[in-house]
């Protein structure tokens, strides 16, 4: 019986992990090429406008914004689940082929083609790191170079996480430069501004393309011992694209030096200071520079919560039913075999204790980018509360009850169906219950890495310093889970039984 | 019908039973009596199979009881529990019927046997809708009775079945009892604190002590050769109340 319930878990797991793995790589020719972009504005327009190119093409194309780091976007490039996303030379060549020691562009070019990936030429700018601080205390420090910071050792230091673990960031900086400074914390490029205004650290990361620069009165200082390599702009994609659209190939080697410095602060300042959509500013780029007139189409405040919330529900609905379908099993079991008991309970628990964020992340080299990876992570974090609730709902079932269904002759099949799980029912419910709250919450992480639903408005909200555009995601991610959970006390009147809803 | 050969049990160090051999014959009433903790509720466990014997054979109907048989033989037994196990979460109807719904009699057969068993035990009718936990503990013992009796076991085990009922209904059920096993012929082994019950319904009564039996037989024997002093304090220790009272007055 239970070798019989183990097994059938198994297979539903093996299913569960098939379905998904199919998705990322599928090869057909009519799909619509699929642009990435990193979750920093400048990477954001720079993918709006290859997708408003493609489109004016003739060419299907979905933008996926705003994916995540480095990384994410290489893996997903890699394992095709974009066809193209905008990058620098420095971090191709310090940070995603690092390991290689590559110092020319041919050798890039060539270690590149092995992974399937070619580089086109550069943009225009070159948007390399910068380390600043604020004007006023530059001049009152009389600091101009990133060496004189060696004297200043008591001033705190913020920088992007990405720029914190990076080959060419902070610990290379550190070593180069032979800092001394101790306060060094990880924290949001957005928020960092924020944080240097108020004076609550004095030195961040820059990116040299940031509008903010100008609009905080912020000083790059001079990296007068060369640390930090040419980060120019260019697309990497996917060697099958030049097949599937040479048009598109083709226009994009027209955008190779056409969006200068001047330019790129530019369009990141109508962004993020005045609060204009990437998809006009890339319109109108578009407009200027090749004099075509492009289509987009910005979405009104509704059909957007409503398509937030379709992509939302998706992701709960599918993880959680899953969860709920393997977990209920695994408590049986955990009942019934001692042996498996300690098994069950360690790994279900161990998931749970992995942060959410890394749990999103681990999925990526697995399934890719997207639905796929948000959901089975989704999945696995759903699956303890539900388990462990099973699980003391059958085991305390009082053992007179227990002793007096064995005693009739109720086969353990019948007494499972017809006794321990209708007296447990109550229990299982509150776990699922909070299994379908926690999933709500969480499921806002899945927009890090492309699954959409209300954690988009809340990163973008976070990017472009716009508290509304946060609450849009915010809000409805509160109410629904209310909604949910009103709706579970509801189904408690018809799952548990009325007798033991005595009080 | 039900033979206990050499039969023993121990829950880590502690031997709850021990060689413990009992032949009960059809139609028989065994009462097993003894202090709190001396193993009677063991014993009916083994028999029903609810806990494997560490040593020694239990047969019934000529049949080994083994994992694999007792599923089967526990539909001809019925088994009235200590603390009544109803199911909190059926009513009245559904805890004496889930066993015959289960084996697939159909409605009308289920009704009368219902109505039967409800005459028999004069439980109230209308109670049979409501929960476990809307009902008196005497009410209770009763239901457990009724759906230990539903599918009209050979056998009937029974731990304190009378235990929480008032002493009319208590005096009531005893007849009632006494002339149901008659009638049926049933073997029954009761567990029982009450020494004029045990008297009354007993064929034979079984004294244990610490796992052991001390000594079986008719009450008339236990009371003029005792086996051990053991037993006469015991029977002693149960006087009738009125007992005390003519005592004073003298
Ligand atoms: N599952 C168990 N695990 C450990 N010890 C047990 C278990 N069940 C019973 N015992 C012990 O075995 C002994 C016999 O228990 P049993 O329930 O058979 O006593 P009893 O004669 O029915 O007592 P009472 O008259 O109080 O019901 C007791 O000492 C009890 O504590
Ligand atoms: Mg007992």
């Amino acid at each position: 019986m239970t070798g019989k319930l183990a097994c059938w878990t198994i297979v539903l797991s093996l299913l569960l992990c098939l379905v998904p793995a199919q998705t990322p790589g599928d090869d057909r020719t009519d799909r619509p090429i699929r642009v990435g972009s990193k979750k920093f504005t400048e990477n954001v327009i720079l993918g709006e406008i290859v997708t408003q190119l493609a489109r004016s093409e003739g060419l299907p194309a979905e933008h996926r914004r705003e994916l995540g780091g480095t990384r994410v976007l290489w893996n997903a490039l890699a394992g095709g689940g974009i066809d193209i996303y905008p990058d620098y030379t420095g971090t191709i060549q310090r940070e995603i082929l690092k390991q290689y020691n590559l110092e020319t562009e041919r050798e890039i070019e060539a270690k590149l083609a092995e992974f399937g990936i070619r580089i086109s030429r550069p943009l225009g700018f070159n948007n390399t790191y910068a380390i600043g601080m604020k004007e006023t205390l530059a001049v009152r420090l009389d600091i101009s170079n990133i060496s004189d910071l060696r004297d200043h050792p008591e001033l705190k230091f913020g920088f992007t996480n990405e720029f914190m673990d990076r080959e060419d960031g902070w610990q290379g900086l550190r070593m180069h430069y032979q800092l001394p400074q101790d306060f060094v914390r990880g924290l949001d490029h957005d928020l960092a501004y924020r944080g240097i205004d108020s004076e609550s650290i004095h030195v961040i990361d820059l990116y040299s393309t940031d509008a903010e620069i100008e609009y905080y009165n912020l000083r790059a200082l001079e990296d007068d011992r060369a640390y930090f390599p040419q980060y120019d702009a260019v697309l990497l994609y996917r060697e099958d694209l030049a097949g599937r659209a040479p048009q598109l190939i083709e226009k994009l080697e027209g955008l190779a030096g056409r969006i200068p410095e001047s330019k790129m602060i530019g369009m990141n300042a109508r962004a993020k200071l005045e609060g204009i959509h990437e998809k006009e500013i890339a319109a109108a780029f578009i407009g200027e520079t090749f004099g075509v007139q492009t289509e987009y189409s910005r979405e009104g405040f509704w059909q957007r919560l409503g398509k937030h919330t379709v992509d939302h529900l998706i992701l709960v609905a599918i993880s959680l039913s899953a969860a709920i379908l393997i977990a209920i099993p695994l408590g049986i079991i955990a009942v019934k075999s001692p042996r498996l008991e300690k098994a069950i309970m360690g790994v279900v628990g161990v998931i749970q204790t992995i942060p959410s964020l890394a749990l999103l992340v681990f999925m990526i080299p697995l399934l890719g980018i997207g639905g796929p990876p948000a959901v089975t992570a989704l999945f696995l974090y759903s699956l303890l509360p539900i388990v462990r609730n099973t699980y003391t709902g059958i085991r305390d079932i009082p053992v007179s009850v227990n002793e007096s269904a064995r005693a009739l002759g109720l086969s353990p099949a019948a007494r499972l169906r017809l006794i321990e799980l209708p007296m447990a029912s109550s229990t299982i419910l509150a776990g699922i219950k909070t299994s379908a709250v926690i999933n709500i919450g969480t499921a806002t992480l899945g927009a890090l890495i492309g699954a959409g639903g209300y954690g988009q408005p809340i990163l973008t909200g976070i990017r472009l310093d716009d508290i509304t555009m946060i609450l849009q995601g915010a809000v409805p991610a509160a109410v629904l889970a209310l909604v949910v959970q009103g709706l579970f006390d509801f189904a408690e009147r018809f799952i548990v039984p009325k007798g033991l809803r005595l009080s | 019908m039900l033979l206990l050969n050499d039969v023993s049990k121990s829950f880590d160090q502690l031997a709850a039973v021990r060689s413990f051999s009992l032949t009960v014959d059809v139609g028989r009433t065994t009462v097993l009596l003894g202090p709190s903790g001396c193993g009677k509720s063991t014993v009916l466990r083994l028999i029903i199979g609810l806990l494997p014997a560490d040593h020694g054979t239990i047969a019934f109907d000529g049949e080994r009881v083994t994992p694999e048989a007792v599923l089967l033989m526990r539909r001809k037994m019925g088994y009235v529990i200590q603390e009544g196990g109803l199911f909190p979460h059926l009513t009245t109807y559904e805890n004496l019927t889930l066993m015959a719904a289960y084996l697939g009699w159909d409605t009308s057969r289920i009704k009368s046997r219902v109505s039967e068993l409800v005459e028999l035990t004069q439980f109230p009718e209308d109670a049979l809708p409501r929960y476990p936990g809307q009902l008196s503990g005497g009410q209770r013992q009763r239901v457990s009775l009724m759906r230990a009796l539903m599918l009209d076991p050979k056998l009937l085990l029974m731990d304190e079945p009378l235990g929480a009922l008032d002493p009319l209904i208590r005096v009531d059920l005893q007849a009632e009892l006494k002339s149901i096993f008659n009638k049926l012929n049933k073997t029954v082994i009761m567990v029982t604190h009450d020494l004029g019950e045990a008297a009354y319904l007993g064929d034979t009564i079984v004294l244990m002590r610490d796992g052991e039996i001390v000594q079986q037989g008719a009450l008339d024997d236990l009371v003029k050769s005792p086996a051990d002093p053991f037993v006469t304090r015991f029977i002693s220790a149960q006087r009738s109340p009125l007992d005390g009272m003519t005592g004073e007055q003298v």
